[in-house]
C-alpha cells in the first residue's frame, strides 16, 4: 500500500492512464428527469401508434365495406347476367321447338300422299316407266343434266 | 387489507375452469361428431332436401329417318298447361275467387279445346298440380302467354303455369305407322321401332340442381348445377319413303276393292341383304293419334249400347290396328309353300324339272280325300306345269317322296320352326307338325301348304333362299344407329343366316317360278321385266271350323324381280275377301304387279320390252296449242300418235287428250283449228275383249284407251272399263280398260 501511494505521488511514474477515472459530474437542470433510451423510444413508438389507430381503422373498415360492396356488385352483375343467359336459353329452346314444328308442317305437306292429291288436282299425271329415258355411261363419257350435274359411272 | 389468494387457491382455481372447458368442449365435440359423422348423411340430406331444388331434364329422344335420311320421327319441345287450385282456394275474396276460376276456364277451354266445366272443376280442387292439357305446341303456349299477360291485373300467372316437355312427330302420319309404332305420354316407346329400341332412342336425362328459398320456389340464380342431357341415339332404316307408300297405296286400293275383312300386308325386301324396303299393313292408325280409331271402326264402337261391352271392343279396335300382320299373325300360307316343296324335293335329287305327275282331281293318302282346284284334274303335267297349275295331288306325290324326315329338317332349315328375329317387338312363333307327330296325312297338306301357319316375313325368307343362291337371310328394319353428332355406332351386319339349297338348285327354282309368272300368275306379271312369281288361296281353316263360315280364305302372292339375278321379293296377302273373287292370283297377284310395276324403275332397273308388250306401251301426249298445224302433226307422229283435224285454220286452239295424258301408241289426238262444238264420241263396250280388239273398238268409237293390268298374256280379256259403255264423251277422250285372267285360280 505504501508502494502505490508513493508510485501515486512520483513524478517519476505517471499511472494515470491506469487508474480508475473518476465519475464525470454531468451539468443536469434539476427538473429534467432524463429517460432511459429504451424508454424513450416506446414512448415515442406509443406515441406514433396512438395518432395512426383511427386512420388506420377508418382505413380498414372502408376497405372491407368496399371489398365487400364490390362482391355485392359483382354478384349482381353476375346474377344479371346468368338470368340473361337463361332468357335467351328458354328463347333458343323455344326457337327449336318451332323450328321443328316448322320442318314437320313442312314434312307433312310434301309427304307422297298430299304431292299425289296436289298433282291429280292440277291435272297432272305419273310418267309411266316406257316414258322414262335410261342414259348409259361408261368411265369415258359422262351425262351433263340439264342443271349443269354432270354425271358418270363411277 | 385485501387478501389475495395463494397460490394453492389459484392452483385450485385454474384446474376447476379447465376441467369446465373441457368438460363444455367435450359435450361440443361430441354434438359436432353426432351431428356431422354420425347423422351427418342424414342432416345432409335434411338440408338438401330443404335447400335445393332437383329435377330432370327430359332427354330428347333419338329420330327415326328412312334409308334416304327422310324424317320419319322427330321430337321437339312442348308445354303441359297446368293450373295451382290451392293457390286459388286461398283468395279471401269470395267474387275475386268467382272471378278468377271463370276466367281461366272460359280462356283455357277455348284455347286448349278442352271442356269448359272440367276446367272450371279443376280449379277448385285441393291439389297445388293440376295438368290441364299435356303436350301443346308452341304456337298455343305462347297464347296461354298472352291470355296470362291480358289478365296480369288479376295476378292470374300465380295459378296457371307451363311445364317444358318434348313431343314425338310423324311427319308423314300414317305411313309404315305399324312399323314405327308410337310413344307414351312420357315418351315411352309402346309399339314397333319405338319399343323395341326404346334404350337406343332414350337419352340420358341431364338433372338441375338449385337452391331454393322457404317458399320452395328454386333460385337458380343463388346456386345451380345443371348437367345436360344425352340426347337419344336416331335410327336409320331400311325402309324407303316411296316404295313404302307405293306398296300401301297399292294395297288399301286392293283391300277396298275386294271388301278385305281383316286387314292385308304387303311386304317388299331385298332377297340378298334381308333389308325390308317396305312392310305395309292396311287398317293401320296414325301414330299422331294413336288412340284414335278409324272411322268405320268407330262406327262399330258406337253402334254397341253397353258401356262394358263397347269399352272392351275399342280396345280390341285399338290393339288390332297396332298389330303388325306381317310379323305378328300367322296364317297357312296356302299354294305359295310348293315352291319350299318343291325346292326340297329338288335339293334332295328325287326329282327335277322334267319330271312328270299325275293329277285327276283327287288324291287319297291313308284314307284322307284331298280334291284338286280343278275337279276334273289336271292329267300328266311336267313338274313346272304342276307349279304353274298349283296341282295339290303332285305336290302330295311330291311330299310323299320327300318323306316327313327330310321335310321337316329342311322345314327347320327354312327356318319355319324359329322366329326370324326381325328387329321388330311382338313377332308370332310358328305352329306347325315335329316330326314325331306327322303321319302321311300330315305330310300331305303340309306339302301343299295348309295344316301349319307361318307368318309372312318367315314365308318372305324362306321364298328370297329359294332364288338368292339358297342362302337365308336375316330380314331387318334399321340399316344403322347414329350418335347425335351424326356419327355412325352400329350398322347392321348383311350377312346370312345359312345356305339351306345349293345354288344350282336355287338356279332351277328361278326357272320354276318365271314359268309360273308367265303361266299360272299372269296377273303378276310386269311388262318390261321379267319376274318370278307364286300365288297362294289358303283356307283359315280353324276359324271355319269354330264359325262354320265357310267363305274364309286368305289370297296371298310372292314375286321376285329381276328373275335372272333377283333383287326385290314382293310379298302381298289379303286376309278375308269378302268380294266374288278371293283366288290370290286374282286379287293379290294385281297388287305385286302394280308395287313391282312402280319399284323397278324407281330402283333404276331398266324395263325391256317385247314386240307384244311394246304394242300395250303409251307415250305422253305432246303440247300442240298455239303450234301451227303442221309443227303439231310432226310432233304428233313423232310421238307415234294418229291425228285428226277438226276446223280449216292453220293453228291449233284446242287438242283432246289434253297434253300430259297417256295413251297407246296409235292413239289419236284431235286437233281444233277452230272455235266449233266438240267432236263427241259414244263409249263402246270395252269389256269381255282382248286388248287388240279393245284397240279396234275404240280406234272405231273415236276415243283413246289405256290399259291397266296385264295385258299382254295371250287370250287375256277385259273385265271392266272406266266409263261406262253408251255414254257420250268428247272425242279423243282416254278410258281406261282393265285386263285381269280370271283363270289364276290356285289351291
Amino acid at each position: 500500500m505504501d508502494n502505490l501511494k508513493y508510485y501515486n505521488e512520483s513524478l517519476a511514474y505517471d499511472f494515470e492512464m491506469f487508474m480508475p477515472k473518476p465519475k464525470q459530474k454531468t451539468n443536469s437542470r434539476d427538473n429534467i428527469v432524463v429517460m432511459p433510451a429504451s424508454k424513450a423510444n416506446k414512448r415515442r413508438q406509443s406515441a406514433a401508434k396512438a395518432v395512426s389507430a383511427p386512420i388506420t381503422l377508418v382505413l380498414c373498415a372502408f376497405l372491407v365495406l368496399a371489398g365487400f360492396c364490390g362482391n355485392i356488385a359483382l354478384r349482381l352483375e353476375i346474377n344479371e347476367v346468368n338470368s340473361e343467359i337463361n332468357d335467351m336459353k328458354a328463347a333458343i329452346s323455344e326457337l327449336d321447338s318451332e323450328m321443328i314444328s316448322l320442318e314437320v308442317e313442312m314434312e307433312r305437306r310434301i309427304c307422297f300422299a298430299n304431292l299425289e292429291l296436289e298433282a291429280v288436282k292440277l291435272g297432272m299425271k305419273k310418267p309411266e316407266k316406257e316414258n322414262v329415258t335410261y342414259i348409259r355411261v361408261n368411265d369415258k363419257n359422262a351425262a351433263k343434266i340439264a342443271d349443269g350435274t354432270i354425271v358418270s359411272e363411277e | 387489507m385485501t387478501v389475495k389468494p395463494g397460490k394453492q387457491m389459484i392452483v385450485r382455481i385454474v384446474g376447476v375452469m379447465l376441467a369446465l372447458i373441457i368438460a363444455l368442449s367435450a359435450v361440443s365435440v361430441w354434438r359436432l361428431v353426432n351431428i356431422m359423422i354420425v347423422n351427418g348423411e342424414k342432416y345432409q340430406n335434411a338440408a338438401s332436401e330443404q335447400q335445393l331444388y332437383d329435377s330432370l331434364i327430359t332427354a330428347p329422344r333419338g329420330d327415326i329417318y328412312d334409308r334416304n335420311m327422310q324424317t320419319l320421327a322427330t321430337s321437339s319441345t312442348a308445354w303441359t298447361v297446368y293450373i295451382t287450385p290451392n293457390g286459388i282456394r286461398k283468395l279471401d275474396d269470395a267474387a275475386e275467387k268467382e272471378l278468377v276460376r271463370k276466367t281461366i276456364a272460359e280462356n283455357l277451354s277455348r284455347i286448349l279445346d278442352v271442356d269448359y266445366d272440367k276446367v272450371y272443376a279443376d280449379t277448385d280442387k285441393n291439389s297445388y298440380y293440376v295438368i290441364v292439357k299435356k303436350k301443346i305446341e308452341k304456337t298455343v303456349a305462347d297464347e296461354i302467354r298472352q291470355f296470362l299477360s291480358d289478365y296480369e291485373d288479376l295476378g292470374l300467372v300465380k295459378y296457371v303455369g307451363l311445364d317444358e316437355t318434348t313431343k314425338r312427330y310423324y311427319p308423314n302420319d300414317s305411313l309404315a305407322s305399324v312399323v314405327l309404332g308410337f310413344v307414351g305420354s312420357d315418351d315411352q316407346g309402346l309399339s314397333g321401332i319405338e319399343s323395341y329400341y326404346d334404350n337406343t332412342l332414350t337419352g340420358i336425362a341431364g338433372r338441375v340442381v338449385a337452391a331454393k328459398n322457404a317458399a320452395g320456389t328454386d333460385m337458380r340464380l343463388t346456386y345451380e348445377s345443371v348437367e345436360e342431357a344425352t340426347q337419344g341415339n336416331s335410327l336409320v332404316l331400311t325402309l324407303d319413303s316411296y316404295i313404302q307408300y307405293t306398296a300401301e297405296k297399292y294395297l288399301e286400293a286392293a283391300i277396298a276393292e275386294h271388301l278385305v275383312a281383316e286387314r292385308g300386308t304387303a311386304v317388299v325386301m331385298n332377297v340378298k341383304t334381308g333389308a325390308i324396303l317396305a312392310m305395309a299393313v292396311k287398317g293401320d292408325y296414325n301414330p299422331n293419334e294413336p288412340f284414335v280409331l278409324s272411322a268405320s271402326d268407330n262406327q262399330l264402337v258406337e253402334a254397341v249400347e253397353n258401356e262394358e261391352e263397347r269399352q272392351k271392343l275399342q280396345s280390341e279396335l285399338m290393339n288390332r290396328q297396332w298389330r303388325n300382320k306381317a310379323v305378328s299373325d300367322t296364317y297357312e300360307p296356302g299354294s305359295v309353300f310348293k315352291v319350299i316343296t318343291a325346292a326340297i324335293a329338288i335339293e334332295e335329287n328325287l326329282i327335277n324339272k322334267n319330271n312328270t305327275f299325275y293329277c285327276n282331281g283327287h288324291a287319297t293318302v291313308a284314307g284322307q280325300g284331298y280334291d284338286c282346284h280343278k275337279k276334273s284334274g289336271h292329267g300328266s303335267q311336267s313338274l313346272m306345269q304342276a307349279i304353274s297349275n298349283s296341282c295339290n295331288p303332285a305336290f302330295i306325290t311330291i311330299g310323299q317322296l320327300v318323306g316327313k324326315s327330310s321335310f321337316s329338317k329342311y322345314f327347320k332349315a327354312f327356318g319355319f320352326a324359329e322366329k326370324t328375329g326381325i328387329d321388330l317387338p311382338g313377332e308370332a312363333m310358328s305352329t306347325y307338325h315335329s316330326e314325331e307327330k306327322m303321319g302321311p296325312v300330315e305330310l300331305s297338306s303340309c306339302s301343299f301348304g295348309q295344316s301349319f301357319n307361318i307368318t309372312p316375313v318367315q314365308l318372305l325368307s324362306a321364298i328370297s333362299a329359294c332364288v338368292n343362291g339358297g342362302y337365308l337371310v336375316q330380314p331387318h328394319l334399321v340399316e344403322k344407329t347414329l350418335d347425335e353428332n351424326g356419327k355412325i355406332v352400329k350398322a347392321a351386319s348383311t350377312g346370312y343366316k345359312r345356305q339351306v339349297i345349293s345354288e344350282t338348285t336355287s338356279n332351277t327354282m328361278r326357272e320354276l317360278m318365271e314359268f309360273v309368272a308367265e303361266n299360272g300368275a299372269k296377273n303378276s306379271l310386269v311388262a318390261g321385266y321379267n319376274i318370278g312369281a307364286k300365288t297362294g288361296t289358303s283356307q283359315k281353316l280353324s276359324k271355319i271350323l269354330s264359325t262354320g263360315d265357310s267363305y274364309l280364305y286368305i289370297g296371298s302372292c310372292v314375286t321376285v324381280a329381276p328373275i335372272d339375278d333377283p333383287e326385290i321379293a314382293v310379298f302381298v296377302m289379303l286376309d278375308e275377301p269378302k268380294g266374288d273373287k278371293y283366288y290370290g292370283g286374282i286379287i293379290s297377284a294385281p297388287v305385286n304387279s302394280k308395287i313391282m310395276g312402280d319399284v323397278l324403275p324407281y330402283l333404276g332397273y331398266e324395263a325391256s320390252y317385247t314386240e307384244e308388250e311394246y304394242k300395250s306401251l303409251t307415250v305422253s301426249v305432246p303440247e300442240t296449242v298455239d303450234n301451227s298445224l303442221s309443227e303439231a302433226k310432226g310432233k304428233i307422229s313423232a310421238a307415234k300418235l294418229e291425228y285428226q283435224v277438226v276446223g280449216s285454220g292453220d293453228t291449233v286452239i284446242r287438242q283432246l287428250p289434253e297434253a300430259g295424258n297417256q295413251v297407246l301408241i296409235g292413239g289419236v289426238v284431235i286437233l281444233y283449228t277452230e272455235e266449233t262444238e266438240e267432236k263427241t264420241a259414244t263409249v263402246p263396250n270395252l269389256v269381255g275383249l282382248t286388248a287388240t280388239q279393245v284397240n279396234k273398238a275404240a280406234a272405231s268409237a273415236g276415243i283413246n284407251v289405256e290399259f291397266s293390268g296385264n295385258t299382254t298374256s295371250p287370250g287375256l280379256k277385259s273385265y271392266k272399263q272406266s266409263v261406262e259403255a253408251g255414254q257420250a264423251v268428247s272425242a279423243g277422250t282416254i278410258v281406261t280398260v282393265y285386263f285381269r285372267d280370271d283363270s289364276a285360280v290356285d289351291g
